[in-house]
């Protein structure tokens, strides 16, 4: 893809549900369930993301708000991190960014608190969210007796002590 | 369904709890009667024939024949559920799904998976799964004066007040034990019957050994976590990020593993109030 395409990023609005919290953006993605938390760099660029505004222009905009260097690769890897978060309409060009670490040693160590992060989560499924702790099935024993065993391809049981055979199994009742 | 309908039943019972209407139906007299504390907190029953979901219980037992036993079995709708020959099994999966539906479908509530208490007119908020030391810290928090709130779910509302949830607590008194249920009141403790404001999030968990040292979750990450704990997140995600953010915002979030539950309870009370937003 041609670096011209990507000069004035844009950011997908369909199936997100977005909440502002202060200087900071919560987005969940309907599409995948997955659920975004932007800190104050990453949301000042997502913000600026509405098709006219250019690269040069939103590095501005962070030396205006969070008085770090106005350096463009610190909108571009926001905007790599938007991107893979999948909160943009169209990913930038793959080398478009330097990697934080190569960001640190150019701008500073200081910068780091600054750097845009997007943090994300698989939003839960009901039954996860409730009390059900999974382990490994290997691993059902006196310490982990009602807890769930994934059994990836089959189904889940929980861990129970099993009196008729003197040893712990996961042969209890189905679990989510 | 209808497989299920043609079995026979023997008694029925219609209850709403939290907005949602629940029925359940038992194939043998005083079953239903037999579950009492197994019900949600609050319930109370209804007249209507519609409801969000219905358990059906088979309860098993001595055969006839010699050394045959059935085993007591429950539907979820079609779907069954549980399989076992132990009546507090039976009983406790009944409990645990028809919770679960409650605070999936709740239509004007969002429901955390979270302990609470109340103290000094806010809401301690303490959010995560079961096995990580939780109902130990609640019933410290208990014994040093707090109100209980509940041991399973915070209970938020669109106003982002949290309300009672008072299932009784489920104490393990030594590791790989089974848990025993106890009553607020036999820890000397209230039981809160109003909402409160939240007054603090705090996401903890027990390490051998570990040191006290608190640090503010900035609200964006307060969110997410608070998110993975949140029942409806998928099913009503509008509904689980409003509740999560005013939660995130207005109440101070920390976060920090603890030691001791006694000790732990008199700082996480102290931190009520002396942190802000």
């Amino acid at each position: 893809m041609e670096e011209g395409t990507f000069a004035c990023p844009v950011r997908r609005e369909e199936e997100l549900v977005v909440q502002e919290l202060g200087d900071e953006v919560l987005v969940y993605d309907l599409r995948r369930h997955r659920a975004h938390a932007l800190n104050r760099a990453a949301a000042l660029v997502w913000r600026q993301c509405d098709g006219k505004t250019s690269v040069s222009e939103m590095a501005a905009a962070l030396h205006r708000e969070l008085g770090i260097a106005a350096d463009e690769e610190m909108a571009r890897l926001a905007l790599r991190r938007l991107a893979a978060a999948r909160l943009l309409q169209t990913p930038p060009p793959a080398d478009a960014a330097l990697s934080r670490r190569d960001l640190m040693r150019k701008l500073g160590v200081g910068v780091a608190a600054a750097l845009p992060v997007v943090t994300s989560i698989v939003a839960p499924h009901a039954a996860a969210a409730a009390s059900v702790v999974y382990i490994d099935p290997a691993l059902c024993n006196e310490q982990n007796v009602g807890k769930c065993c994934l059994n990836p391809g089959s189904t889940n049981k929980y861990c129970r002590y099993n009196p008729g055979m003197g040893k712990y199994e996961c042969t209890g009742n189905p679990c989510p | 369904m209808e497989k299920l309908d043609r079995l026979g039943w023997a008694e029925g019972i219609c209850f709403s709890a939290y907005g949602v209407r629940v029925g359940l139906r038992a194939n043998r007299p005083g079953v239903l009667s037999a579950l009492g504390e197994y019900l949600p907190p609050g319930w109370r029953p209804v007249d209507s024939p519609l409801v969000d979901q219905l358990f059906s219980i088979r309860m098993g037992g001595a055969d006839g024949r010699r050394g045959l036993r059935r085993y007591h079995l429950l539907y979820g709708g079609i779907l069954q559920l549980c399989r076992t020959l132990d009546d507090r099994e039976l009983f406790e999966a009944i409990e645990n799904h028809v919770q679960l539906n409650i605070a999936a479908d709740a239509p004007r509530r969002v429901f955390i998976h979270a302990c609470v208490v109340g103290w000094a007119g806010r809401a301690v908020v303490i959010p995560g799964r079961t096995h990580t030391g939780k109902s130990q810290l609640v019933a410290a928090l208990l014994r040093a004066g707090a109100e209980y709130f509940s041991e399973e779910y915070a209970v938020l509302d669109p106003r982002g007040r949290v309300y009672p949830y008072p299932r009784r607590l489920s104490l393990r008194e030594e590791e790989g034990a089974p848990p025993v249920r106890v009553a607020a009141a036999e820890l000397g403790a209230r039981t809160a019957r109003r909402s409160l404001p939240a007054g603090l999030v705090l996401f903890t968990e027990y390490r051998p050994g570990a040191r006290w040292r608190p640090r503010v979750v900035p609200p964006g990450a307060a969110a997410l976590m608070l998110l993975e704990n949140t029942v409806c997140a998928r099913t009503r995600p509008r509904a689980a990020l409003a509740a999560v953010r005013r939660l995130a915002m207005e109440a101070p979030v920390l976060k920090s593993a603890r030691g001791e539950a006694d000790e732990t309870a008199l700082r996480v009370l102290a931190a009520v109030g002396a942190v802000r937003r």
